[in-house]
């Protein structure tokens, strides 16, 4: 079943966006976090993808040497790291995270940056959908050559 | 000569078992095959069932997941149908050849 290889891939590809789209929700909701459990404000997460390969080097050659092509095995989170930016320093003395100065820390959360990032990610997803719809239409027309 | 004829049926007679036996023994193979295919197709169904029923239940949040396996259950149940009408095909035109 050739064909599933290709639900496979588009698959990892949406579960990839989807934990895209779950970082950038924790972005935006803690955009005003001023304290976390190590006490500095909250820092701004970033996930990077890698490519998934198909599999070993066995098995690659296995298809290699049948005739057929691996085109790989989709996405896969290579990590999520904070963003190392510095905080944003905003002066409120009334704050009781404020310090000697009455400057408080804020999150290096941009929220327009999140907002874009957003939109790019739920494009990505509908993008990995029509991929997979496409597949999905090859495989049922070639079910018809028998009709 | 007549019995010319005949000779050349009977000949044709005694060639039949040959080729009987070898329709038994692709016949089997061909029914492992189907066997094997059929444990799959049962598998798939039995896996996008369960997905079904770890989205309702809440064990997983991953819809697409879901879906993906019901499609592939749906597309094998499809072809498995597909083979099947092929097979059907060819054995009602055989069993239509007037003997």
């Amino acid at each position: 079943m050739g064909y599933f290889s290709a639900f496979g891939i588009s698959a990892s590809g949406l579960t990839a966006q989807r934990l895209r789209m779950d970082i950038i929700s924790q972005n935006i909701a803690n955009v005003n976090t001023t304290r976390t459990e190590s006490g500095d404000p909250y820092r701004r997460k970033v996930v990077t993808f890698e490519e998934k390969t198909g599999g070993d080097f066995a098995s690659y050659l296995e298809d290699a040497s049948a005739g057929g092509y691996d085109a790989g095995g989709g996405v896969r989170v290579a990590s999520v790291v904070e963003d190392q930016s510095p905080f944003k320093e905003v002066y409120d003395p009334g704050n009781p995270d404020a310090d000697e100065n009455g400057i408080v820390k804020q999150p290096n959360v941009d929220v327009v940056t999140e907002m874009v990032n957003m939109i790019s990610a739920s494009r990505a997803y509908e993008a990995n959908v029509t991929a997979l719809n496409a597949s999905k239409a090859m495989a049922a027309k070639a079910l018809e050559i028998g009709k | 000569m007549a019995v010319n004829g005949i000779s050349a049926v009977t000949q044709m007679v005694a060639s039949l078992p040959a080729t009987g036996t070898a329709g038994a023994a692709d016949g089997a193979d061909f029914g492992q095959i189907l066997a094997n295919a059929l444990e799959e197709i049962n598998t798939q169904q039995l896996n996008s069932a369960k997905m079904t029923d770890d989205f309702v239940t809440g064990k997983t949040d991953s819809i697409h997941e879901v879906m993906i396996a019901a499609e592939e259950a749906s597309i094998s149940l499809q072809l498995a149908m597909e083979v099947r009408n092929k097979v059907l095909d060819a054995y009602q035109e055989i069993m239509r050849m007037s003997l």
